[in-house]
């Protein structure tokens, strides 16, 4: 199976190159954190609307990879995956922004920018 | 400071004011109403701050402060007041922008404010910051504010590095700031960075973290975590380090445990006390703990009981009472509570909060 982008933003990490596998889960609220940790999930890239950290709080440890939608490079989001060394990608434009849930996903920071890639699959 | 020297000091401050919005965005959160509560706390910093800050320069001279200032762990430093000063402008504008400013004196009184709070931050920069600069955009991305004699006394104290000890230290600054920004409900009240200072041909920097101890507006923490402050000390090579207008630290690269060639970690005020070494992961899992209690905690909030936490955090000028010694109870004013809290319960951001977007200067040139 290959990969195929479906979207890219900024490398959080600045010009630190990194790349990740997961799964992902979009989190939009408290329940969405609690739920994740209680289950604790493998290779968890969690999709976010809104660039706050709070909500990650009691799951950051369980996170590999975070897209999200809007905010930059000094957004507290940003700041966080930075001290906790996540790859993250910010103020990202995505293709299949609506239906990524429990989908595979490949996050590639290279530079400035980071881009997602969608395995290609599940895409048909 | 005249009329001209502010305006052109409003003029520079709109502009840094954009440059530093625009790399973080507006914030807003899944967890509190962030533009909300900022609205209703810089309505209250515009109500009250000139009348505070009045007092505390009454009783000790900007220079005086500035000086005393120029410790680690100090409650006010840089972040604090580029907040204060800055929170109070985007609070007259919301002001302006709803059509009241006339309610609050005429336009000669308005710049007698603005005049008085430049230049308390001139002179308190001049005093505080090592290059006397005010901006940290002026300083290249340093805010350079220990004496030799000091920066000497903490390179002297730093532990040699092994690659263990570098990954606990920088996985604990990690959960302290993931706490911290819960504690304060989303605001980067407690972090603190500053330096770098060049030790021969390396980079000393110091994190602080403070208010450890605090409880929340709501909730009372248990009294099992005894670090009311931790302070870290990091010796980097081969690094780029900079700082924005309220000390938040980019180290680029940002794998950069095999780049600290030496560290420490402080507990304390003033006269830091060394944490032991052997006890980083266990103040991490108190700190992951208090977390999930917090967070559990504030979920039981409603919308209103967030905003107004949320406002006392980004209006609290707590910290300039106590360094003149003046009495002050901190809470939202009257004003604040019966017009200002009732608008933002209805509203997500301010109507001024769009121009941030917006080509121009930000913030209204007095008269």
């Amino acid at each position: 199976m290959g990969w195929v982008k479906i979207g890219e933003g900024l490398n959080a990490l600045f010009s630190s190159d990194a790349e990740v596998e997961g799964t992902v889960k979009e989190i939009n609220s408290y329940s969405d954190s609690m739920k994740l940790y209680e289950e604790e999930p493998q290779n968890l890239v969690v999709l976010l609307r809104t660039a706050g950290v709070t909500v990650l709080a009691p799951i950051i440890s369980l996170i590999k990879g975070i897209i999200c939608t809007s905010g930059g490079t000094s957004s507290h989001l940003a700041i966080i995956s930075r001290e906790y060394r996540i790859p993250c990608i910010m103020a990202a434009r995505l293709d299949h922004d609506d239906d990524l849930d429990k989908k595979r996903v490949r996050l590639l920071l290279r530079q400035q920018r980071g881009y997602v890639y969608l395995q290609e699959a599940q895409n048909e | 400071m005249n009329k001209d020297e502010a305006n052109r000091f409003l003029l520079k401050l709109s502009n840094a004011t954009k440059t530093f919005i625009q790399s973080r965005t507006l914030l807003e959160s899944n967890l509190f109403p962030v533009r909300a509560y900022m609205a209703v706390g810089l309505y209250n910093l515009f109500e009250n701050e000139y009348d505070l800050l009045r007092k505390v320069i009454n009783k000790k001279k900007p220079e005086k402060l500035g000086a005393e200032c120029k410790t680690v762990n100090s409650e006010i430093n840089q972040k604090t007041q580029f907040s204060t000063i800055v929170g109070y402008l985007v609070g007259r504008e919301q002001v302006i922008e709803d059509g009241n400013i006339d309610e609050y004196g005429d336009k000669e009184y308005d710049a007698e404010k603005i005049m008085f709070l430049l230049d308390y931050w001139t002179r308190f920069s001049k005093a505080y910051r090592n290059d006397g600069q005010i901006l940290v955009n002026d300083s290249q991305g340093a805010i350079s504010i220990l004496n030799k004699r000091d920066v000497k006394r903490f390179n002297d104290d730093l532990l040699d590095n092994d690659a263990k000890n570098s990954e606990n230290l920088l996985k604990l600054a990690a959960v302290i700031q993931s706490y911290l920004y819960l504690l304060n409900y989303e605001s980067r009240g407690g972090v603190f960075n500053h330096g770098p200072y060049q030790v021969d041909d390396e980079l000393l920097v110091f994190r602080e973290f403070i208010h450890l101890q605090k409880n929340t507006y709501k909730t009372t923490l248990n009294d099992d975590f005894h670090y009311k402050n931790i302070t870290m000390t990091l010796r980097l090579r081969d690094v780029d380090v900079n700082l924005n207008e309220v000390g938040t630290l980019f180290v680029d690269p940002i794998n950069y445990a095999d780049k600290i060639t030496g560290f420490n970690i402080y507990s304390s005020n003033s006269d830091p006390k060394p944490i032991n070494v052997d006890d980083i992961n266990k103040v991490s899992n108190l700190l992951r703990n208090r977390i999930l209690y917090l967070y559990r905690d504030i979920n039981r909030w409603d919308r209103r009981d967030k905003i107004i936490a949320g406002a006392l955090q980004y209006s609290d000028l707590t910290c300039y009472a106590k360094a003149a010694n003046i009495d002050y109870r901190h809470g939202l004013s009257k004003g604040v509570e019966e017009r200002y809290l009732p608008k933002m319960m209805r509203q997500v951001t301010h109507e001024f909060m769009n121009k941030f977007a917006e080509t121009g200067k930000l913030f209204t040139l007095i008269e």
